[in-house]
């Protein structure tokens, strides 16, 4: 039997015969749960494996000395010890790890700097020279107000074109504390110099996260606090870089080899609940594809046996099995391939309600994107499901006599 | 069509039924043939074994001189398309096709009949048993009388030798039982071996020869209606 003629008998009875609309809404249904899902779980997926390879944060490991009972010198050998570990690349002083200032405290607008090595390149970065001091590198989209997540949504208009700012200088202002008082004491200007932009949103960071030099960092950490108390020196950690993210395992076990304290890597903590979350995506899209699966079953079961006497005759008037499954399968596949069809405009929908419900800020980290090759490779797996599906029930379906199926009543 | 000592057993609740005990018979192109029996006698199967959906246990069936037993199976769905047509009591229509789209149904499978030739053949048979004005109606909008006429329509699609009737009429009043035997007597007169199992009397008068079956054994009733 030709495959058109296949197509076009299906066709006719999928339009004439109203049964068929339940399993239209099954499969709707179904399919909506699942794009949903898998495009959540292959974003958060895609980001997990983007923040291993190109987020220096996450690329550390930390180490806890004990501060009260060590002298200077101490550390400093320790810290040498550290720096010949393989695939060290430098070693940031916790102090220095993230450093922030206003940018204009009427318009309260803020900025975070962190340390960026010079090995490592950001995505999307469009300066990829090691950073020099009072450079700056930007996100793609900057937003540079404060902002409170709970409570307020950010204004469009105020997300400013990174690239519009390089080779310009924004000027950050920071708070000089007095430890000892425990109050502002001054305010100091820093410029610094925008010398290219990157894309925060695969490493989950904000659009107010920038990027510096070391140096940076630490002059303006260094002369943001004076007078430090002993409570800023016990809790004092360092930041070891490491190259690579398949490297992480080893330098912690040098650093346990050297007698230190390993206190982790975010690199172990943070993706946790990103993995929770995809592994529940893909949790809800089994569960979902079981169902259909069942469904499908037991509806196509119901169709074909009972018109089990029809199918009798047409064998008796030469159709073959795989002919009989050709024509149910396509009845089945035409009504799942509207489905998608109709369900590309239903999750584009649902992807920018959620992109829009969701507070901006966090949106620079998160943005679920619609994955053609997920429909394209559903195209196909559908098919499949249901070519064998209608396979297993006619064959069946035939284990009986064809003299029984077209004597029966 | 030629049964040579054929035998067929069935077991039921370890007990042994004898359908078929050393039946020989020929069934001749052109001739039309009642087959009766009480009810449980084995007719329905014995159709079954003609139509080649049943088999023997032992003893022969020749088609046009083709010994069956001699065939794999798809010989033998070559021979049951192309030779044998088949009509049933329930009519066994699609009810979701016209009247039409049924009879084209056996056609998407013979390779002899063109795609473009399929609708013209169709509507030369409903216009034969005068159904042309029906010919996009659903089942569901037609006569018994007219599901039962598409179906021998069907039947004929490709062009059988011998027509298998398994109660044609058993779910038609009397006026449209008539109309049935009528069409398929004219068919016998065209040269087509139609063969019937039916309990009607109506039919008696329009078959050639009639056999009763009846503890495996089948025997010519000499038939006084025709």
């Amino acid at each position: 039997m030709k495959i058109i003629d296949c197509f076009k008998t299906s066709i006719i009875e999928i339009k004439r015969n109203f049964k068929y609309l339940f399993m239209f809404f099954i499969s709707f249904f179904c399919l909506v749960i699942l794009i949903i899902s898998l495009t959540i779980s292959f974003t958060y997926k895609n980001r997990i494996n983007t923040n291993k390879k190109y987020n220096p944060l996450l690329n550390m490991v930390s180490v806890d000395f004990d501060f009260e009972n060590i002298k200077e010198e101490d550390i400093l050998d320790k810290i040498n010890k550290l720096k010949k570990i393989n695939h060290v690349t430098s070693i940031i002083h916790q102090k220095y790890y993230n450093s922030g200032g206003t940018i204009d405290e009427d318009k309260h607008e803020i900025i975070s700097l962190q340390p960026l090595s010079s090995e490592w390149k950001l995505p999307s970065s469009t300066y990829n020279k090691p950073l020099k001091e009072d450079e700056i590198i930007i996100p793609k989209k900057f937003y540079k107000k404060q902002y409170n997540w709970l409570e307020d949504d950010i204004d469009e208009k105020d997300i400013i074109d990174g690239d519009t700012l390089v080779n310009k200088t924004i000027s950050i202002y920071v708070d000089v504390i007095d430890c000892e008082k425990g109050e502002i004491i001054d305010i100091k200007k820093y410029d610094l110099k925008v010398v290219g932009t990157y894309d925060p949103t695969p490493l989950g960071l904000m659009m107010y996260h920038g990027f510096t030099s070391l140096e940076t960092t630490k002059k303006i950490h260094e002369a943001s606090l004076i007078n430090i108390t002993s409570i800023y020196e016990s809790n004092e950690k360092y930041y070891l870089q490491v190259d690579n993210y398949k490297n992480l395992n080893y330098v912690r076990n040098e650093i346990k080899k050297l007698g230190y304290t390993d206190t982790g890597s975010l690199m172990f903590i943070m993706p946790e609940y990103e993995k929770t979350y995809a592994t529940t995506m893909y949790i809800i899209s089994t569960v979902t594809i079981i169902f259909c699966i069942i469904i499908k079953y037991l509806f196509n079961k119901k169709m074909i046996f009972e018109n089990k006497k029809l199918i009798a005759l047409n064998i008796v008037n030469g159709y073959r099995i795989k002919d009989l499954v050709c024509i149910e399968t396509f009845k089945n596949y035409i009504i799942d391939f509207i489905s998608l069809i109709i369900n590309i405009f239903v999750v584009i929908f649902a992807i920018n309600l959620y992109n829009k419900n969701m507070p901006k800020i966090v949106m620079a980290g998160y943005v679920p994107k619609f994955p053609i090759i997920l429909f394209l490779i559903l195209f196909i797996v559908l098919y499949l499901i249901e070519y064998i599906i209608n396979k297993i029930i006619i064959k069946k379906l035939l284990k009986n006599n064809l003299s029984n199926l077209l004597n029966e009543e | 069509m030629k049964l040579i000592n054929a035998n067929k057993k069935f077991i039921l609740k370890n007990e042994e039924i004898t359908i078929l005990n050393n039946v020989s018979i020929e069934f001749k192109k052109g001739t039309m043939y009642l087959i009766t029996g009480h009810s449980g006698s084995g007719k329905t199967t014995l159709i079954n074994i003609l139509g080649l959906i049943d088999k023997l246990d032992t003893g022969k069936l020749l088609i046009d001189n083709i010994d069956i037993n001699n065939l794999n199976n798809k010989e033998i769905v070559n021979i049951r398309k192309e030779k044998i047509g088949f009509i049933f009591q329930d009519y066994c229509l699609n009810e979701y096709l016209t009247a039409k789209e049924n009879i084209i149904v056996p056609m998407l499978v013979n390779k002899n009949i063109k795609s473009k030739d399929r609708n013209n053949i169709a509507i030369n048979l409903l216009e034969q048993f005068n159904l042309s004005n029906r010919a996009n109606h659903l089942p569901k909008k037609l006569s018994g009388g007219e599901k039962q006429r598409v179906s021998i329509a069907r039947a004929l699609v490709n062009n059988p030798k011998y027509l298998i009737c398994d109660e044609p009429t058993g779910a038609l009043d009397k006026k449209n039982e008539r109309i049935v035997f009528e069409y398929l007597k004219k068919l016998a007169k065209s040269g087509i071996c139609v063969i019937v199992v039916s309990h009607s009397n109506e039919i008696k008068k329009y078959a050639d020869k009639t056999y009763i079956l009846e503890d495996g054994i089948i025997s010519e009733v000499k038939n006084e209606d025709n």
